[in-house]
């Protein structure tokens, strides 16, 4: 069998492939875990002979997007040979006539944003820090955004991909075409997959119209029960506002719309003037129906920073930080809010819930692994009792120990685990991250 | 095809009831077809009543080693539901109950028997639909819709199936039930009611379907544009797409299309268009009075002679009833028609469409274009009397060159209808050998084996019969539309 040395030997060699030096490892350390080594792959090809190079030397894998979420997930069972896909960052495909784009999985979003927003279009996937999250990291993590709301989340968005299996088989599906059902859709199996499944190479999207004026409306309420009530209201009504947001006291401090101690329900309204205006008066009267104290309606830069505050959430994660995703029936979600914020003895998290979604992001800023673990604990506990879940978003090192981050049991998580085992046998692809591979 | 053994059936029988199975030849018979033109005969039939029930026939398939089908309407346009090996095949016609209606959270669970549109009108006095709607919503299944991951001319906007089935209830080849999904909780996890959603019944047979239901649209307004040449109408949909508008559905019939269905329905197309459109806008009342303007000036820019619109709900029925009822009025002009999918990208259709119709000159074939334009997915339908000797092979023959140009265009051989077993070997114009193990690999992860619906979806593999064909009855009702 080839040795983990004679790879790195294979890989140095290889064209298509940059091995980055001993320098610049530092930036790569996940979970307290060094890799063994970094390579940058320039196409397709790269990421194919550093996989396959790595398998045969039996040596894991650790798919490197943006490196913003790369800390979130079950504690990585071993070090890696950490596969950077920055340089596959070239717009493959770009028709705006025909709403769809191809990129390779290394380009930003932030990139991506503008550039289809110079055709006057929208790529509504907004996870985390845009500016250095990349669509591959982006459709691994699974995270959407707030205006997942109006236009669904990154499932729904993505309608073609190619990825290296852990052998090294590079696997096509869907299309370039927003209707397509053709094959198994493996791209749905990808989105949300951690890593654990395949190396994300290539992605195709569906794209949408930008809405000539967006506006976000602002209304505080005293307590998450009412703020909760008014948003199951939008929700269930005709208004399609873009996002419906919920913001705990003093989690939007930071930007310059005040009273700070308040429940604030974050609107994005998006559509024509007439629309826009007619949102407006709607949400108005929800507003003073649900007892809110305030309604302000936010534009320009002013509503770029909270939008930039809601969708940034939790991110970048400090190293002692704790992230919890509590996901409930929207209906529970004020509910999981108590679940979350009212325990006993532990400090109070920052919130930031996707209402329309039921998921709650809870953030303890510097917590004491005992106590993290604590929380952990309770909070599933509680959210058990509610019928909703909780992943770890984000946590020390020590605190994921031995923990699953995933926060799901049920039947299907053995189905999950042969499809881990039918992907990636050798377990070899973000070691330990896969569900079911710690005891919940 | 193998007999099967008195023992299965009896002991179907004492799983589902005397009632529930079927195996005479002449019961058989009515099962020999689905939509397509293909046949296939299945050995016994048994129509389950509950989940236990599916579990126990699908372990009992897997006992004595023959092939297992599940089938819902039977409107499938790829062969899906055809028991082309034999075997149990099992409708779920009898499995059609809403079981669960969250009004809060918009959610219904139902079995996957019910009639599409049957879900759409319960819930209706909440203020509520589901999205997809295939138009054979009439007759079609939830879980056949599952299965397919059916579209329909509202996908557009809203999305097709996938974007709209938030858990399932699942039993395995070995018989397990399993739930599958978050059930409107959006809890992680590997997405598998994602992959199996589309899987053509090969992976596992559906039992239960939560579903997210939406909000009826405050207002809803439909366009009629008339158009002088295809080349038009087909820019006429890019250019309302470049607008930055997407309308709720944005269908285009062709002139044969128009000849068929004007002198029956009187739905108020003009008999000398060579195309119209029909765009609908719905949503909040102020977008779609905008509307009005807004898309009447980019439809006439393109060239339309004439644009008409409606927002009163039996004016709006008849311009769509032309859509709606297409397929059935093509049955005045021939008794057999063969109904094709495929996709392209939107920009791409002016030059395909003018191929459909090369290729359909060339084979000496009528055909007739009435399709959802908006994304790109055409039904071209050949028109033919299959007592014409020769006829089934050209337009078999046109079929596949039709695809073909599809995939050039860099499209794709199925936007909606699946690939069962009509387009399994057409697969690799799009998939590499790679990309088909890698999926066929979910088969295991699933236990699926080769019982579960076997030689469809995938280039066929040895053990698998050939397709039988015809005699084409064009089985449609009037009501029934693509
Ligand atoms: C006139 C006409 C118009 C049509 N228009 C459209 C359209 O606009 N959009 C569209 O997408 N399709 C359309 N179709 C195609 C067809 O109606 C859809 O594919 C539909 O989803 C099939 O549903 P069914 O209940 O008839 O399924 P069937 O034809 O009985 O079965 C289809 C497939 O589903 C599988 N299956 C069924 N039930 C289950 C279950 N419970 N578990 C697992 N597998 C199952 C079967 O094995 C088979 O592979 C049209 C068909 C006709 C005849």
């Amino acid at each position: 069998m080839m040795t983990t040395a004679d790879a790195l030997a294979a890989l140095a060699a290889h064209p298509e492939l940059d091995l980055l030096s001993q320098a610049h490892v530092a930036g790569y350390i996940v979970d307290g875990i060094a890799p063994i080594a970094v390579v940058r792959p320039r196409s397709e090809a790269g990421v194919i002979a550093a996989v396959r190079q790595a398998a045969a030397a039996g040596v894991p894998v650790l798919p490197w997007g943006g490196g913003t979420s790369v800390n979130g997930g079950n504690r990585l069972a071993s070090p890696c040979l950490v596969i950077d896909l920055a340089a596959l960052d070239q717009v493959i495909e770009y028709q705006p006539r025909d709403r769809t784009i191809t990129a390779g999985a290394g380009l930003r979003l932030a990139a991506l944003a503008k550039l289809v927003e110079a055709e006057g279009q929208l790529l509504p996937l907004e996870p985390p820090l845009p500016e250095r999250a990349t669509i591959g990291g982006a459709l691994a993590s699974g995270l959407s955004g707030p205006r997942r709301h109006r236009y669904g989340s990154a499932r729904d968005l993505l309608i073609g991909s190619t990825a290296v299996l852990a052998d090294g088989t590079c696997v096509h599906s869907g299309g370039r075409v927003a209707k397509n059902v053709a094959g198994y859709d493996l791209n749905k199996l990808w989105v949300g997959s951690a890593g654990t499944l395949a190396v994300i190479t290539q992605a195709s999207f569906r794209l949408w119209p930008a809405p000539p004026v967006t506006e976000l409306a602002l209304l505080a309420f005293p307590t998450a029960k009412a703020a909760h009530r008014a948003a199951m209201e939008i929700a269930g009504s005709p208004l399609q506002p873009l996002s419906l947001d919920l913001a705990g006291p003093a989690t939007l401090a930071a930007t310059a719309v005040p009273p700070a101690d308040v429940w604030w329900l974050c609107i994005e309204n998006g559509g024509t003037p007439a629309m826009v205006e007619r949102l407006r008066g709607e949400l108005r009267a929800v507003a003073s129906r649900c007892g809110a104290e305030r309604t302000v309606a936010v534009r320009g830069q002013e509503a770029a920073g909270v939008r930039g505050m809601l969708r940034d959430f939790g991110y970048p994660a400090a190293p002692d930080a704790l992230l919890l995703r509590v996901v409930t029936l929207p209906s529970r979600l004020a509910e999981a809010v108590l679940a979350t914020a009212a325990l006993q003895d532990a400090p109070l998290p920052a919130l930031v819930a996707r209402a329309g979604a039921g998921m709650l992001l809870a953030r303890w800023s510097d917590i004491e692994p005992a106590a993290a673990r604590r929380v952990i604990v309770r909070v599933r506990a509680a959210v058990a009792a509610l019928g909703g879940s909780v992943a770890i978003a984000h946590a020390a090192a020590a605190v994921k120990d031995g923990l699953d981050t995933w926060g799901i049991n049920g039947g299907d998580v053995a189905i999950m685990q042969q499809v881990k085992q039918v992907y990636d046998p050798a377990g070899l692809l973000s070691p330990g991250r896969a569900p079911g591979e710690h005891e919940h | 095809m193998t007999q099967l053994s008195a023992t299965l059936i009896r002991e179907l029988r004492a799983i589902a009831g005397d009632s529930a199975v079927y195996h005479r030849p002449e019961d058989l018979l009515l099962f020999e077809y689905d939509g397509t033109i293909d046949r296939g005969l299945p050995g016994v039939v048994v129509y389950p009543s509950t989940t236990e029930h599916v579990s126990a026939i699908v372990r009992l398939a897997r006992q004595h080693g023959v092939p297992l089908i599940p089938r819902g309407a039977g409107t499938g346009l790829s062969g899906g539901a055809l028991a082309t090996e034999g075997g149990i095949l099992m409708p779920m016609m009898r499995m059609n109950r809403l079981l669960e209606l969250d009004l809060e959270n918009r959610i219904a669970v139902v079995e996957p028997g019910m009639v599409n549109l049957e879900l759409s009108r319960l819930v209706a006095r909440h203020d509520l639909f589901y999205a997809p709607d295939p138009s054979s919503q009439k007759a079609c299944t939830i879980g056949g819709n599952v299965a397919e991951n059916a579209g329909g001319p509202h996908c557009l906007a809203l999305g097709v199936t996938a974007n709209h089935v938030l858990g399932l209830e699942l039993v395995l080849a070995d018989g397990a039930i399993v739930r599958t999904g978050g059930w409107g909780i959006d809890r992680g996890g590997y997405d598998l009611t994602g992959v199996v959603v589309g899987s053509e019944g090969t992976l596992a047979v559906v039992t239960k379907v939560c579903v997210r239901l939406l909000r009826r649209p405050e207002a809803v307004r439909t366009f009629l544009a008339v158009y002088d040449s295809i080349e038009q109408a087909t820019e006429a949909v890019a250019a309302v797409i470049g607008a930055g508008i997407v309308p709720g559905a944005l269908e285009m019939l062709d002139r044969n299309t128009i000849r068929a269905v004007e002198p029956i329905l009187k739905c108020g197309y003009p008999l000398d268009a060579e195309a119209v459109l029909l765009v609908e806008i719905d949503g909040l009342a102020e977008a779609v009075r905008e509307s009005v303007a807004r898309i009447g000036a980019v439809l006439r820019e393109c060239g339309a002679r004439d644009v008409r619109s409606a927002d009163d709900p039996r004016e709006r029925e008849r311009l769509w009833s032309g859509r709606k009822q297409a397929f059935g009025a093509f049955g005045a002009l021939q008794p057999n028609y063969y109904i094709l999918d495929g996709v392209v990208p939107p920009g791409r259709l002016p030059e395909v469409l003018a191929g459909v119709y090369a290729i359909c000159d060339r084979h000496q074939l009528q055909v007739a274009n009435v399709f959802h334009a908006g994304d790109g997915n055409l039904h071209p339908c050949v028109l033919f009397d299959e007592r014409t000797p020769g006829v089934t092979e050209r337009v078999l023959a046109a079929g596949a060159e039709i695809m073909r140009l599809c995939v050039d265009a860099g499209g794709s051989i199925s936007g909606e209808h699946g690939i069962g077993i009509e387009k399994r070997d057409y697969m690799s114009w799009i998939f590499t050998d790679d990309d088909m193990h890698a999926m066929l690999r979910l088969k295991d992860a699933f236990g699926a084996g080769n019982g579960m619906n076997p030689c469809k979806a995938f280039p066929t593999h040895a053990g698998c019969g050939e397709i039988q064909r015809g005699p084409a009855t064009a089985k449609l009702g009037g009501e029934a539309w693509v």
